[in-house]
């Protein structure tokens, strides 16, 4: 069909081709446009990364979140002196100096574990929240699990045995069956033939 | 219920009882005054070890501070000046860092020209053995090994605890002991 539709007008597929043509340079241009944005783009984060690079230092770069990272490892720590009383929020004079030591180490770039591990050496395992899970700190752990289990256990039985009282305490038909005297039925011997007869004529 | 869980409960509660009973006693129990006074090692912040049992046969002043503890402050001059004065007569101070960072006692130790042994209590361990509720508090152990009173607080001229006075006292009885 379309070859009919050229071979008939001449003129329009002349058309066509200029139009093929103009759209196809359209688009090498848009290419371009799109190829040199990338550039661009590229070049911009790496002028950038390079600033970033050259105006950053370890401090610079840790110091906007220091304190919310000493609150944190001191919410985890607790002072001899004010048990029961996190670190982050104990306000004497041992307190203060022990989140001095964090927020020094901290910056000598110490991990949280590191930290910890040395007020454990210096103080002692009182300055932990919770007892490390080791030894018999284990039964610290375990206790509450073993209780739990235990209290369902109770639990179970104690329901088993409500459930078992109220169906002994209530009279079932098979009770109340074997209380009645032998050769006496439930229902009434006229009922009884009535219904005979009539699933006989059934 | 079967029998044997009610048995395990029982056991149980007895336990945990007992258990939470013995913590408290423990917790509630006075400082000791008398009787052989708890044995140690403390390494110095020289480096040196000292033991309490190497010591028998001395008058043993055990002294414990911390540095961000201002009634400390207050005794440290006076406990040098006394260690000074009786240091050849058979009597030794021990001072126990407790819960200090160890930059702020080696401060402390240079503000006042402490030259008696000192160290800190590594682990919060020797400080529990004497049961101390905080510091200043001080222990006096005889030649014998055994404690001979203690001092619960700051010990000073106007002291409620002790007075300078008293403490001097002291030293001297147990030197005659």
């Amino acid at each position: 069909m379309k070859d009919i539709e050229s071979k008939t007008c001449p003129e329009r597929s002349r058309r066509i081709e200029n139009r093929k043509l103009v759209l196809s340079h359209a688009l090498s241009v848009v290419e371009g446009i799109v190829e040199g944005s990338k550039i661009l783009w590229i070049a911009l984060v790496s002028v950038i990364a390079a600033l970033a690079w050259l105006t950053a230092s370890p401090v610079a770069a840790q110091s906007p979140n220091i304190d919310d990272e000493v609150n944190r490892i001191a919410k985890t720590l607790y002072c001899p002196v004010c048990p029961n009383t996190p670190l982050d929020v104990c306000g004497t004079a041992a307190c203060l100096q022990w989140r001095a030591v964090i927020k020094d180490k901290l910056l000598k770039g110490e991990s949280e574990r590191q930290i910890r591990d040395y007020f454990v050496a210096q103080y002692g395992e009182v300055v932990l929240g919770a007892p490390p899970a080791q030894g018999f700190n284990w039964v610290a752990y375990l206790l509450p699990a073993a209780g739990i289990l235990l209290g369902a256990a109770i639990a179970w039985f104690t329901a088993r045995q409500w459930l078992v009282r109220a169906q002994s305490s209530r009279p079932s038909a098979e009770r109340v069956e074997s209380t009645r005297p032998p050769g006496t039925s439930a229902i009434p011997k006229e009922y009884a033939e009535r219904i005979a007869k009539d699933l006989k004529e059934y | 219920m079967p029998r044997w869980i009610q048995a395990i409960v029982f056991v149980l509660v007895i336990a945990l009882v007992a258990f939470f009973a013995f913590g408290l006693r423990a917790r509630g129990e006075p400082q000791p005054s008398s009787g052989p006074a708890p044995g140690f090692a403390l390494k110095t912040f020289d480096g040196q070890t000292v033991k309490l049992s190497d010591l028998r046969g001395k008058v043993v002043v055990i002294n414990f501070w911390a540095s961000w503890c201002q009634p400390c402050r207050d005794e440290a001059a006076f406990l040098e000046k006394t260690w000074r004065a009786y240091q050849g007569r058979g009597v030794v101070f021990v001072g126990i860092d407790w819960v200090d960072p160890e930059p702020n006692a080696r401060a402390y130790l240079k503000e006042f020209d402490i030259t008696y042994p000192n160290g800190p209590d590594l682990g919060t361990q020797i400080g529990p053995l004497y049961r101390i509720k905080g510091v200043p508090e001080t222990y006096f152990v005889g030649k014998d090994g055994n404690l001979y009173g203690n001092a619960l607080g700051p010990i000073g001229p106007n002291s409620g605890y002790m007075t300078d006075k008293q403490f001097v006292r002291k030293l001297d009885e147990l030197l005659a002991k």
